[in-house]
């Protein structure tokens, strides 16, 4: 520890009078260097001689700045040379001698010394990291301190973190497209766009402005620095090494923003830091702070350093570089950015939060389609299926139609689409222009392919099942299908050829027969190995073997099974039969490789696509399961037994069991934050997580409209799910014996309600055939167990028996939902709030 | 175990024990190029005062497992959630806070830089606009008008939620 009492000796050169009529402090070295450089206050260490003309005894009668300018306030030298303590203790002496008064002034005067406004002091990237630990509230009030904080903290890259912590989720897409836009914009000769770019070069001076203070402040170090001597005495080399440093602040004013808005559209991952944080920045640099500590030849005098950046320590920075444009009130969707436009996340933040709290308030405006004014655009019958993207809805109905429409207009596209010639029970579309598909499945067994922009049938799988197709979902490889004949089925959408990766070697419905399953899952690759062995041998003599990832295994294995009929799979070839459910598959979800699957046997399954083999069984609902939704981690699934639950996929474990409906839950979706369901009782609700992750029944909506209100309970009490939780056992109801519920559920088939049976044998049904219906198997142990807790039914509500609700789907701003009437019914939590609709393209849409 | 000399901006040698100095990533890569250091390294940015603050949090922090590259997300979440030891490190005038701030960041030391902006965010946080400006001597440079229609616009922050709340923001960050 170097001691603060050998101060060396106080040498007042050129330079530092210099500095000190430029206003930068004159101080012993010893002392810490202020960071003060701002402009709110003056500098004013009581002794540098600087003095700000402040005439605070008017009372007195005294002009003190006359007073100042004929004193001379030089510190004299002997007490110059004191140490901190010493020099402490004469000021506290001499401060007392003062009146009272004079010591408040003083201490006014001090006050700004202690209390330092850092968004002026710390360069913008270090300011704008400690915004971003705040929370919103704290963030706003922020912005209100004055005109500079307010452009700090209104900055959108720290709008975007917080949109995130909410949990938020935005479309990518749009906003990559917007960003894409804006980018190119600038150019063109739009006014409106070079009034805004206008303001885009002068934020980009501002932020200049901000490096400025920030090199500034670099400058003040390596001042102080020179003046004790550091940069010679040490060889020299310093300088240079913090010329690394503070050289970084022009250059990134002019070719790094680049890179930063790069990285902004490009990935939106880690961006926050790459700003924030200057590591990235430092390590940039650290090439040459370290060359420049190894040799120094390179070393620029103080001349040539000073003169790279002439607005530093010599002049000081005029105040007018702080005239600050005025930010708009409200937050806009575009803001000026570093030379060009950028999305403002303050703008979607401020209207997500509308948004949700409209969600939370149950503000909404309805919409149907088909337009009210078209209403022969409609279906004839119910609709049983329903998906819509940012432009399009599609439905599927009993009238065996597919029709596509507008969501903007909500007029009917084109004609409807004809092919089935059983209900439409389910579709999945993407209109993208890359895969242009629509593929629906029927009551008919059969599944189609359409092209989605013109409506013509593409293909057509007559038999794709033995039953109606219940449920299906495709992804870029797959399509997945499942069917009341208990079955799923796997169809490959490309072409495989046997040196495809994705070829199904391990499909037991091509090659097996049922001996590949004893291999463990988890060692495809040797089983792979195996299987091309056996096949690819007319392409490994030809050479073209070597591309075959699988080809250098060896020789066959004993027991492998025979694979000679391996060959060219055209698109759409069953690939795949998962075998394992007892009663019909009503819904599917996939997800990657993964499979989850919802059947009338109370169970859901989770498949690997390519083994094809069962990986894990989830059991809970008491009936049969009618919908599922599965993300990845966590599976939400609707029953007739009238709850959702859900479930951890990777540890089975029952989460929560959602309890509020009176019927079989046909349909669910959820996300982080919210579960939507419809449901028999023809009612949809939503749930919410509270902070505690509880699932909070929170809004009841009905399609039939307020005409059709049922007084219900506002609350329904949700259980959090333990195992055996006697909770569930508490909701007041008399008793019935389980076995009668189920017996008298059985018989109701027909316009009430089935228990146990699966929801799609409760499609109002002209061509369905289901004389056999599969028993569900005698639950496992513990659902016997759970059985007997468990609340008995509610008796099945008197409803008029035409809102049953089927389909719904949900985004951050709409539910849209189809059910047994015709019309689609949708609720836009937008409310008609302009600046949420505008906002609103940039939040998730859909799935 | 080695030690290394740094040469703070005022001239004053400080003997830091090696794997201590090398909390620094600037140090460390600056060691890693040069090998063998004999003679003090430099530290222009950084005096006396500021350096051996510093050190100390380095000593104190000495055996911390390396930072995950991913925990930045994470500990942007709970800006309040800071060590109690750092806690009491902080306790230091503002001056001295935005120094090592300076000092962490010129020194690349992201740990110490993160506990720097934290404890300048606490100090913002719960604060009224009037008790920030206090708190950081910041002049209003607001019209009355002005900061009225501003506080009027930031309400849109302020609905309340019934019942349970997903969505307490303060809560959330």
């Amino acid at each position: 520890m170097a001691s603060n009492s050998t101060p060396p000796p106080l040498h007042l050169s050129t330079q530092e009078l210099k500095n000190a009529a430029a206003g930068v402090v004159s101080e012993q070295a010893s002392l810490p260097r202020p960071l003060r450089s701002s402009q709110s206050f003056r500098l004013d260490e009581g002794y540098s001689g600087q003095e700000t003309p402040i005439v605070y005894d008017e009372a007195n009668g005294q002009d003190l700045r006359a007073v100042r300018e004929g004193v001379d306030f030089k510190i004299p030298p002997w007490m110059a040379g004191l140490n901190d303590a010493l020099r402490e203790e004469y000021a506290y002496k001499l401060i007392r001698t003062l009146p009272t008064s004079r010591i408040a002034s003083l201490v006014d005067r001090l006050v700004p010394i202690l209390y330092l406004d850092f968004v002026q002091m710390l360069p913008p990237e270090l300011s704008l990291q400690i915004l971003s630990y705040l929370p919103v509230r704290s963030l706003l009030n922020a912005s209100l301190a004055s005109r500079t904080w307010r452009r700090f903290a209104l900055e959108p890259r720290l709008w975007k973190g917080l949109y995130e912590v909410q949990g938020w989720r935005s479309n990518e897409t749009e906003i990559l497209r917007l960003e894409n836009k804006l980018r190119e914009e600038p150019e063109d000769g739009v006014r409106q766009q070079m009034e805004v770019k206008r303001k885009a070069e002068d934020q980009k001076d501002e932020e200049k402005n901000l490096r400025d203070i920030a090199r500034r402040n670099s400058q003040r170090f390596r001042n102080s620095a020179e003046r004790v001597g550091v940069g010679r005495s040490s060889g020299s080399n310093s300088p240079a090494a913090m010329d690394a440093t503070t050289q970084e602040w022009p250059s990134q004013t002019t070719i790094s923003t680049e890179v930063d808005m790069n990285n902004i559209t490009q990935s939106t991952e880690g961006l926050d830091m790459s700003f924030y944080s200057n590591a990235p920045h430092n390590s940039g640099s650290r090439p040459g702070q370290a060359a420049s500590f190894k040799s120094d030849p390179t070393v620029p005098d103080d001349e040539e350093i000073l003169s790279t950046y002439p607005g530093a320590p010599k002049t000081l920075i005029p105040q007018a570089t702080y005239q600050e444009l005025p930010l708009p009130v409200e937050p806009t969707l575009i803001v000026p950015g570093y030379g060009y436009l950028r999305i403002n996340w303050a703008f979607l933040f401020k209207y997500r939060k509308r948004l949700e709290d409209n969600w939370i308030h149950n503000r909404y405006s309805t919409f149907q389609i088909p337009h009210p004014d078209f209403p022969a655009e409609g279906h004839a019958e119910c609709i049983y299926t329903i998906q819509y993207s940012p432009n399009y809805l599609v439905s599927g109905s009993r009238d065996r139609t597919v029709r596509v429409w507008d969501i903007k207009t909500r007029r009917l596209r084109g004609k409807p689409l004809e092919g089935h010639v059983g209900s439409v029970l389910c579709l999945q579309f993407d209109e993208s222009p890359d895969e242009d598909i629509l593929i629906t499945g029927s009551s008919d067994d059969r599944v189609i392919i359409w092209r989605f922009s013109t409506g013509e049938k593409i293909r057509t799988i007559e038999k794709a099942h033995q039953e109606s197709v219940l449920n299906l979902k495709f992804s870029k490889k797959w399509l997945v299908t499942c069917s009341k004949d208990r079955f799923i089925k796997v169809w490959n959408r490309q072409q495989l050829e046997t040196l495809d990766k994705d070829y199904p070697w391990h499909s037991k419905l091509l090659f097996g027969n049922g001996q590949e399953v004893r291999n463990h899952p988890h060692h495809p690759g040797s089983r792979r190995v195996q299987a091309a062995r056996v096949v690819q041998d007319p392409a490994a003599s030809s050479g073209s073997g070597l591309r075959n990832p699988y080809a250098s295994g060896g020789f066959v294995g004993a027991g492998a099974p025979p694979k000679s009929s391996a060959k060219t799979l055209p698109p759409y070839t069953a690939v795949q039969v998962l075998i394992g459910h007892a009663a019909a598959v009503n819904a599917i979800q996939l997800h990657g490789d993964q499979i989850a699957s919802a059947s009338g046997d109370r169970l859901i399954k989770l498949w690997n696509l390519r083994t094809g083999t069962c990986e894990k069984t989830y059991v809970g609902h008491t009936k049969g399961i009618a919908c599922i939704q599965f993300d990845g981690h966590t599976i939400v699934s609707g029953s007739s037994d009238q709850t959702i639950r859900v479930f951890d996929g990777r540890t089975q474990a029952e989460i929560a069991t959602l309890a509020g409906h009176r019927a079989l839950v046909r349909t669910v979706q959820a996300t982080e934050n919210r579960i939507v369901s419809g449901s028999y009782d023809e009612t949809v609700r939503i749930w919410r997580k509270d902070i505690d992750g509880q699932w909070t029944d929170s809004h009841v909506l009905r399609q039939g409209g307020p005409e059709n209100h049922h007084p219900r309970p506002a609350h329904h009490a949700v259980h959090p799910m333990m195992p055996g939780n006697p909770q569930q056992g508490t909701i007041p109801q008399a008793p019935i014996p389980q076995a009668a519920i189920q017996m008298h559920q059985v018989h109701t088939v027909g316009p009430a309600l089935a228990g146990a049976v699966a929801a799609a044998q409760l499609l109002p049904n002209h061509h369905h055939h289901f004389h056999h219906q599969p028993q569900p198997p005698p639950p496992p142990p513990q659902t016997q167990a759970q059985q007997q807790q468990m609340p008995p039914a509610h008796p099945i509500p008197a409803t008029s028996g035409t809102h049953r609700i089927f389909k719904l789907q949900f985004d951050a701003r709409w539910i849209i939902c189809c059910s047994q009437d015709s019309k689609i019914i949708g609720w836009d939590f937008a409310a008609g709030d302009p600046g949420i609709i505008e906002a609103s393209r940039f939040f998730e849409g859909g799935n | 175990m080695s030690e290394i000399k740094l040469l703070s901006s005022d001239q004053a040698t400080i003997t830091v024990e090696k794997s201590v100095a090398e909390r620094s990533i600037l140090i460390k890569n600056m060691l890693e190029d040069v090998g063998e250091v004999t003679e003090a390294i430099p530290i222009p940015n950084v005096n006396e005062n500021v350096l051996k603050k510093v050190i100390e949090w380095c000593e104190h922090h000495k055996g911390d497992p390396p930072a995950q590259a991913d925990d930045d997300s994470d500990s942007r979440k709970k800006s309040s959630d800071i060590d109690e030891w750092d806690q009491k490190f902080m306790q230091v005038d503002q001056e001295m806070l935005f120094e090592i701030i300076l000092a962490a960041n010129y020194l690349d030391i992201k740990p110490l830089l993160d506990v720097g902006c934290k404890t300048v965010a606490n100090m913002i946080k719960g604060k009224s606009p009037e008790e920030i400006r206090k708190t950081f001597n910041i002049q209003n440079d607001f019209t009355p008008d002005e900061e009225e229609q501003i506080r009027r616009e930031n309400e849109w922050a302020e609905e309340s939620v019934p019942r349970s709340q997903p969505l307490d923001i303060d809560e959330a960050c």
